[in-house]
């Protein structure tokens, strides 16, 4: 993808960490970093390919995270949208602001557990982040990677992998993979590169 | 005389046999709604009768507690799932998907018949195509999650519409998948029973299975320390009745006990005891027969007041046995004390009978139970006992009765001063009390305790139960016409949430739209081959695959041919629970009840919909019903008893044929009654309506106790003696009575300790004001 070529660098606190000190890179090490980077905005493109779709669906938009618990995507193209999780609470809001969607992600398992892929990982919370899925950690600082399994037998009923490749604190793209064959890619730049 | 006297007990004990086969073969309640009124104003009406059967009375707020929050989640998910499989229980929801499963495959297999969203239009070519065309913005859009799965055979959102339509419903917060309470320190549960709310053995049965499975839960679990909270109507009713038999029984026995001892006391003789006994116990059965015979049934509570008639029809037998002049058969006394005896009964029968004409159930079986109770007490009395008592029968032993009361009436005088005082401190009690004197909330006539009330009140927010203040209530002969008029209704109620009148309601035809309805949304899906047709047009140019939507051809071809919905079609879901409240099959056919959500002005409100939808749509609203409902009670109970106290007057203006005499025999009676409520009424405390009962009881019961002292034949020993009988008599009233004031059913408790204060009173008082006046004091 081009734009995984274009490595943005730095959350606003972490870009100060100088993570090539850290001796020997591995999931510790990755989730220790995340833990301290405290917030992040950054731009993202998101491609969906779907069976019932003779062609993929793109948007594009904006995402913010606020460490631990707070994650917003603003999606400007096609069509504006808002999601922001906040703690259990996921809301879904319309352009128009004059609809929104409000859900407990206890009450759906599996929204859980995607929107936990990307949260869990950005808070640096192994501990969560091990109870929904088998992580398996690849790749260094520079270029990383982990492949995550989901653990639950529901959830595996809708998602059979997630893999997200990152270099230091930043995501450059998380790829999901739909257990009925459908696939997700969204790729993250940060704001402003 | 012999065969005489044989063929009166004879009698005796045969009606007392009839009376006791009437009373096994009875029916017992403790339905508490007796003790409400069977009121002609409709919305009345319909409260009461959602009090006894609605489904909310129904409905058991469930709480656990006391363990962490990952323990309380697995306790609420065993327990549901016990009562889950118990035949008793019509829904079972904390939170679990488990248990909104059925609701959604039951919304899903029928939403072409349920949803607003089914129009000819919608199922047209343009119409498909801007369904398709918002189906794809979504499925690129984070709610794609949504929309994904369903598309294929809803690509009309149907399932989405219908989510809209009845989400209004508010749930309590969940974690670990089930509800809990917002402070997270118990899990909550609802819990419908499908026995009706007035079955209180089936209730209590229920409750046990709740308990059971908490228990099990509890094993499995491994929370020794977890708690069950239960509370709701059923559980009010359940407790009702539980502290009712106890009560009843309890106090009975405790106050027969007390009657007991006295009477051994002053008699010393437990032959004379038991014969004391004769008149209460063929009264209490008496009364019990006619009140049986009378209304059908016989309420538990007026069987507590079985307790009370212990109290004054044991006072026929004291005096009859006391006044007696020793040597002299009992026989001779009763032509001396008869007309005091029956004059006195009469009062009491007097204002006992305003009781009669309540419109409470519970208390005119009251009045009807101690009319008969009093009549046949008096009647075993005169005819029964002279016969059973020895010939040498030895009169009360015990001087002590007499004496205390004797040094009230020589010093009468001084004390009018006090008597005086006490009324006047009375009056200025009832005078200055701060706010209503009366007590006001329904609430306070209810026999749930304060601690239920507080668990109750905790329970319903943490399960955010709704609590609806006004409703509609539409009657129609049928489901079909109710229906139909709640969808009239509606599109006025939908005016006036246009024009910020109201905010939202729920009606019955949003869960079970009229067969109409359901036949029109029928007629608008398109046959097969034209759904098709239109399909390929809409997909025209767009990036879905046309063999996609497969599902969507077969599901609506399905739909088009299906049987029509009905009542019945919603059992096990939880939306019959609300199909449920929201249509009622009352005597006359049906009624629709709309609930409305953010009143701004509820007259105005009234009036646009009376306006709108006609005059035969009735405003119901809750809490201004109930407070209505007290209000009704109160006027009626204060109309009652001023009535009650005129035919006493009456009766004895009748009976004395002198208004002076009469004056004397009230005069006490009067100052008893101010000075009682202004005891009760002190600090602010509120008169209930069973005071004011309890207040007539006074005039009733103190009225013999002038009517002995206003005699002039009493003199010298044996107005020591009948003196005694007072002291004795009354002893035993305020026994009986005040053990009842230690009674937690606000009705036994009210009468209770009204009636012990004030018969005490009354006593005093005609020592101190009528009797110094008719025989001067003896010389000392």
């Amino acid at each position: 993808m081009l734009i995984a070529a274009l490595l943005a660098l730095g959350g606003e606190l972490a870009a100060a960490q100088p993570a090539a000190v850290v001796p020997q890179w591995g999931l510790p090490a990755l989730m220790k970093a995340m833990a301290e980077m405290r917030a992040q905005t950054a731009n993202f493109v998101e491609r969906k390919y779907m069976s019932v779709l003779t062609q993929p669906l793109e948007s594009s938009g904006s995402l913010v995270y606020l460490a631990p618990a707070k994650l917003q995507k603003d999606t400007l193209q096609p069509k504006p949208q808002r999601l922001v999780v906040e703690g259990d609470r996921l809301t879904i809001e319309d352009g128009s602001q004059e609809r929104s969607r409000t859900l407990s992600l206890a009450d759906y398992p599996q929204i859980g557990a995607i929107v936990e892929s990307i949260r869990a990982t950005l808070a640096g919370d192994q501990k969560t982040l091990e109870q929904f899925y088998t992580v398996a950690f690849s790749g260094d600082a520079a270029r990383w990677q982990l492949a995550l399994t989901p653990r639950d037998r529901k959830v595996e009923e809708i998602i059979k992998s997630i893999r997200i490749t990152g270099h230091d604190v930043l995501i450059d793209a998380v790829e999901t993979q739909e257990a009925n064959g459908d696939r997700d890619v969204m790729t993250i730049v940060k704001e402003g590169k | 005389m012999t065969l005489a006297r044989g063929g009166a007990v004879a009698l005796w004990l045969a009606g007392l046999l009839a009376c006791a086969l009437v009373v096994m073969r009875g029916e017992f309640s403790t339905d508490m709604s007796a003790f409400l009124p069977r009121s002609p104003v409709p919305a009345q009406q319909i409260l009461v009768e959602q009090m006894r059967d609605g489904v909310v009375a129904r409905m058991v707020l469930v709480g656990i507690a006391g363990a962490p929050p990952a323990q309380l989640a697995a306790l609420s998910k065993a327990t549901a799932k016990a009562l889950r499989g118990a035949p008793e229980f019509a829904l079972v929801a904390n939170g679990e998907p488990a248990g909104l499963e059925r609701d959604q495959e039951f919304l899903w297999r029928n939403r072409y018949l349920l949803s607003p969203g089914v129009v000819p239009e919608r199922f047209t070519a343009a119409g498909l195509r801007q369904a398709l065309e918002n189906d794809l913005q979504l499925l690129g859009s984070d709610a794609a999650m949504l929309v994904k799965r369903t598309l294929p055979a809803d690509p009309t959102g149907e399932i989405l519409t219908l989510a809209d339509a009845l989400a209004g419903a508010q749930h309590p917060e969940t974690r670990d998948g089930v509800w809990f309470a917002k402070d997270g320190s118990s899990a909550v549960m609802l819990v419908q029973t499908r026995a009706a709310g007035f079955d209180i053995d089936a209730q209590q049965h229920a409750l046990a299975l709740i308990d059971q499975a908490f228990a099990a839960a509890k094993q499995e679990v491994g929370a020794p320390d977890a708690r069950l909270l239960v509370s709701g109507p059923p559980v009010f009713a359940v407790h009702a009745r539980a502290t009712m038999q106890q009560d009843a029984t309890r106090f009975s026995l405790i106050a027969t006990a007390l009657v007991a001892a006295l009477l051994l006391f002053a008699y010393r003789r437990p032959r004379v005891v038991l014969l004391a006994l004769f008149p209460v116990v063929s009264g209490a059965v008496a009364g019990v027969a006619a009140v049986s015979l009378g209304f059908g049934y016989v309420h538990g509570i007026t069987l507590g007041f079985g307790v009370t008639l212990i109290g004054e029809a044991v006072d026929y037998a004291i005096y009859l046995f006391t006044q007696t002049v020793p040597g002299s058969p009992p026989a001779a006394t009763l032509p001396r004390i008869w007309p005091t005896l029956r004059l006195g009964m009469l009062t009491s029968i007097c204002g006992f009978s305003a009781m009669l004409l309540s419109s409470f159930t519970g208390f005119a079986q009251l009045g009807l139970f101690t009319i008969v109770g009093l009549a046949v007490a008096l009647g075993v009395t005169r005819l029964i006992l002279p016969l059973l008592l020895p010939r040498k029968f030895a009169n009360l032993t015990s001087t002590v009765f007499a004496p205390p009361l004797l040094v009230v009436i020589r010093h009468a005088r001084p004390l009018r001063i006090v008597v005086g005082l006490l009324v006047v401190l009375g009056l200025l009690s009832l005078a200055l009390h701060r706010g209503g004197i009366w007590e006001d909330e329904i609430e306070s006539m209810s026999p749930i305790s304060a601690q239920d009330k507080a668990l109750d009140a905790q329970l319903r927010r943490n399960t955010a139960a709704p609590n609806v203040r006004y409703l509609l209530g539409i009657e129609r002969p049928d489901v079909e016409a109710a229906l139909a008029a709640s969808t009239s209704v509606s599109a006025v109620l939908t005016d006036l949430i246009g024009t910020k009148e109201l905010a939202g309601f729920d009606a019955p035809q949003l869960t079970l739209p009229s067969q109409t309805t359901q036949r029109a949304r029928q007629a608008a899906l398109p046959p097969p081959e034209i759904l098709r047709a239109n399909l390929a047009t809409a997909l025209d140019g767009m990036p879905f695959r046309i063999e996609t939507f497969a599902p969507f051809l077969a599901d609506v071809a399905a739909a088009r041919e299906q049987p029509l919905l009905d009542r019945a079609s919603f059992a096990g879901t939880s939306l019959a629970t609300k199909l449920g409240s929201l249509l009622i099959q009352r005597r006359g056919g049906w009624m629709a009840m709309l609930p409305l959500r953010g009143v701004v002005d509820s007259s105005r409100l009234a009036a646009a919909v009376a306006g709108a939808a006609g005059p035969d749509v009735i405003f119901l609203d809750l809490k201004g019903e109930s407070d209505r409902l007290l209000e009704t009670y109160l006027h009626e109970a204060i109309m009652l008893s001023l009535i009650g106290s005129l035919v006493i007057v009456a009766l004895l203006l009748v009976s004395l044929r002198s208004l002076r005499r009469t004056a004397t025999v009230l005069a006490p009676l009067a100052a008893a009654v101010v000075a009682t409520a202004g005891i009760l009424a002190f600090g602010a405390q509120k008169l209930s309506i069973f005071n004011l009962f309890g207040l007539l009881l006074v005039v009733a019961v103190g009225s013999n106790y002038c009517l002995f002292f206003e005699r002039r034949a009493a003199v010298g020993e044996t107005r020591e003696r009948m003196i005694a009988s007072l002291v004795l008599a009354n002893l035993c009233t305020v026994i009986g009575f005040g053990v009842l004031a230690f009674s937690r059913i606000p009705v036994l408790h009210g009468i209770g300790e009204t009636v012990a204060i004030g018969a005490l009173l009354s006593l005093v008082f005609a020592a101190v004001l009528t009797a110094p006046s008719q025989a001067p004091a003896e010389p000392t």
